[in-house]
């Protein structure tokens, strides 16, 4: 078992790995930084499912971002929203955003409605 | 931005059509569009057939070329035979070695191949282009790149080799030959122009072009914004104009000679003849003049009165008695003086005549081409005009990226590129950098031998990486150079955001590239070269953008400042960067190989984020797979199939002891490769 951190706790260790002297000019601390940063979102969102009236916490994390902003809290919805995209996909023309498949996907449709 | 001459059939008639032009104006400029045959049969007399398709529905995606390999045998540095790999697909490859380790003799080799020569070898004195040849290695001489065609199943090769003895260095073309296809050469497959537009080569000499010979750099620009094509078509109409104007000169200047002798005439005929040429300008009354020319001469002419005088008969001489021989000597005379002026008039007016009736062809010819010039003319303007427009909206975004790029290679510089512009014309013609220090405007003098360089790479990179380029490659030699450190870290990143995209081939001396690299933790594949005794070059894998996850893995486990359940919270995540590069390399070689063109390796990959579909790629060449992955895993590696689990789900909430499974994944990672 790995010990289980609050997310609290997961971003103050990524915040200590970017504050170490040689962060800015070495990749290392702010690539482990940020997949620290990114358990303790998944975390907090999952937090809030187990406590919310629709369960969504054992559907995939995919499901649980898309039905926050129905769901939740829009702002803090669409900043977890705001990742940096490939280039390429960028530079795409728009599409219509994939349909998320299978039992969690249907539990947060249904969810959203 | 090539254009063939159905592109350009299919372009100009858009534009044409959009500006409402008249129908002789869209005949004369399809036609010198159309090309040579098109615009000879219009000449001629011929309606050049209208396009039915615009041109959106003719243009195809230019086929992309990855590298795949690259190898030299008794050629420059490089002595016995020697090679470097590369996976076939966008990423970043930096190959660093001392000066003299053979680096620059793997990029001249594929500068020979691809364009018969390099800009080294041209620059240099003829005693130092006789050095083309290793002197350890005299034997057989050879040059040879391997590269995966999108499309083709096999790959392509491209060869260059001369036999022992041999000196004459243009001796031996590039023969090019995809596996189980005959032999053919860089202007079949469409290459030879494309090198040309696109040049997928930056050499040192290269990065002198921005402060060299001005039209040198602007010649090198405007290539790469297609309007070759609209050039040669308005070339045709000027060659035609030209030609209109040689006959219509040569018709104006035979009339003035004619109507100076026509003036000294007194035949009445002559008076006729000038009436209907009316000056030395077309148009002609033409049909007057050879009517006058050819025709029966005028019933009260002199000409025609002293031939009915001739024509007289005489009284009988029995009545006349005694004036006969008044009379007959008075008739002969008066006959001798009709027969002397009938003669002296015609013998004045037929080579007269003879030179207008030779002169009125070349008369309606010239009147007809006054016509024709009016259109060819209009059609040189309406190209002018056009190449103007391009020029500008093609050169536009170029421009935008080289600010952008030298902005970022210029990091912590107080120099700005604040334009770039396509300047004048003829001999006068050159790029316009419009640069300022400290906002004020300066000129390429202030620049340092760095920022020339990042000028040139902002330059280089725009062109080199446009959409219509066949190639998906770049090849860059010694772009570091007189760069500070600031620079090199831009320049690194640069060369990474590059690679998302393309492949990028680096070719450097200097270690703070491959440093910049790893510090910065920017996925790359690092080898090193080395020279030996007998100009022996040997290659070795330092870096790939698995092994540098991997690294970083380690470097995190063997940090003693960072508690242990936080190294397992973090390292899964590291491992299975590493196998998402893993699997994205393999996916590049089998989907290339399954004949997926490189935009569907991409949306494929683009669309495949999620661990299991990457290696399903990987492994299968398809994204459905995912149930096999696993057991296929296992019988490449004992615990692969465990070690895959572990990263995929640790990254989420970590591994304990997850230093153990960088051994594993490392492992795994080996064997796939």
């Amino acid at each position: 078992m790995t010990t289980n951190f609050t997310p609290a706790q997961l971003v103050d260790a990524a915040s200590d790995l970017l504050a170490r002297p040689g962060a800015p000019v070495t990749a290392v601390y702010p690539r482990a930084a940020a997949l620290l940063a990114r358990q303790a979102l998944e975390a907090r969102v999952q937090r809030e499912w187990r406590a919310a009236e629709v369960s969504l916490a054992e559907t995939n994390m995919a499901n649980q971002f898309h039905a926050l902003r129905q769901l939740r809290n829009a702002a803090i919805a669409g900043t977890a929203h705001e990742t940096p995209r490939h280039p390429r996909v960028a530079a795409r023309q728009p599409q219509e955003p994939r349909r998320a498949v299978g039992r969690g996907a249907r539990a947060a449709r249904h969810a959203t409605r | 931005m090539t254009t063939g001459a159905n592109d350009l059939v299919n372009e100009v008639f858009e534009r044409l059509l959009d500006a409402d032009a008249p129908d002789d104006l869209i005949d004369a400029v399809l036609a010198a569009a159309g090309g040579i045959d098109a615009f000879v049969a219009w000449t001629g007399g011929a309606t050049p057939t209208r396009p039915t398709t615009t041109s959106d529905d003719i243009k195809a995606a230019p086929t992309g070329v990855f590298l795949t390999g690259l190898r030299a045998e008794g050629f420059r540095g490089i002595g016995p035979r020697s090679h470097l790999t590369f996976a076939p697909g966008p990423g970043l490859h930096v190959i660093v070695g001392r000066n003299g380790c053979g680096k620059s003799s793997f990029a001249e080799a594929l500068e020979v191949l691809l364009t018969g020569s390099t800009r080294r070898f041209e620059a240099r004195t003829e005693a130092w282009r006789e050095g083309w040849r290793n002197l350890h290695h005299t034997s057989t001489c050879e040059v040879q790149a391997t590269a995966h065609i999108e499309g083709q199943f096999a790959q392509t090769t491209l060869t260059r080799n001369w036999p022992a003895g041999a000196t004459d260095f243009s001796d031996s073309p590039t023969k090019v030959q995809t596996k189980g296809q005959p032999v053919t050469d860089l202007h079949a497959i469409g290459w030879a122009t494309a090198v040309r537009a696109y040049k997928p080569m930056l050499c040192a000499i290269d990065f002198d072009d921005v402060a060299g010979k001005p039209s040198a750099l602007h010649d090198l620009l405007v290539e790469v914004l297609g309007l070759e094509p609209y050039n040669e078509a308005k070339k045709r109409l000027e060659q035609h104009d030209k030609e209109l104007r040689a006959s219509i000169d040569l018709a104006r200047k035979d009339a003035a000679s004619l109507i100076d002798r026509l003036r000294k005439t007194t035949d009445t005929r002559a008076t006729a003849c000038l009436t209907a040429i009316n000056g030395d300008k077309p148009p002609w009354d033409l049909d007057t003049l050879r009517d006058i020319v050819l025709g029966d001469p005028e019933p009260d002419s002199d000409v025609t009165t002293l031939h009915e005088l001739r024509r007289l008969s005489w009284p009988n001489p029995d009545e006349v008695a005694t004036q006969v021989a008044h009379l007959r000597q008075a008739a002969d005379a008066l006959g001798a003086a009709e027969s002397t002026a009938a003669k002296e008039l015609d013998a004045a007016w037929r080579p007269l005549a003879a030179d207008l009736a030779a002169w009125i062809p070349h008369a309606a010819a010239a009147t007809d081409a006054v016509a024709k010039q009016k259109i060819a003319k209009d059609a040189v303007s309406w190209f002018k005009a056009e190449i103007d427009r391009l020029r500008t909206a093609r050169f536009q975004p170029l421009a935008a990226e080289a600010q952008i790029i030298f902005e970022r290679l210029s990091y912590r510089s107080n120099v700005s590129l604040l334009d770039v512009k396509l300047e004048g014309e003829n001999t006068r013609r050159r790029v316009g950098f419009s640069l300022s220090v400290d906002d004020t405007d300066a000129g390429l003098g202030v620049l340092s031998q760095g920022e020339v360089n990042a000028l040139a790479l902002a330059m280089f990179v725009p062109r080199a990486t446009r959409a219509e380029s066949p190639f998906r490659f770049l090849v860059i030699d010694d772009p570091v150079q007189s760069m500070d450190p600031a620079k090199v870290d831009g320049l690194a990143q640069l060369l990474s955001e590059l690679a998302k995209t393309r492949q990028v081939i680096v070719l450097t001396h200097d270690d703070r590239l491959p440093q910049a690299i790893r510090r910065l933790g920017l996925p790359a594949s690092v080898v090193e070269l080395t020279r030996g005794e007998q100009s022996v070059v040997e290659a070795r894998r330092l870096v790939s953008p698995a092994a540098s996850a991997l690294q970083s893995a380690k470097a995190i486990a063997a940090d003693k400042t960072i508690a242990t359940d936080l190294q397992d919270r973090i390292i899964p995540g590291f491992c299975r960067m590493a196998l998402e590069a893993a699997f994205t390399d393999l996916a590049w070689h089998k989907l290339l190989s399954a004949g997926k063109t490189h935009a569907e390796i991409e949306e494929l990959l683009d669309d495949t984020t999620k661990l299991y579909p990457r290696a399903s790629l990987g492994l299968f060449a398809n994204d459905t797979d995912t149930d096999r992955v696993l057991s296929r895993l296992n019988t490449i590696s004992s615990r692969g199939a465990s070690a895959f689990k572990a990263c995929n789900e640790g990254t989420h909430v970590g591994v304990p002891n997850a230093a153990l499974l960088i051994g594993d994944i490392e492992q795994l990672i080996g064997k796939l490769a």
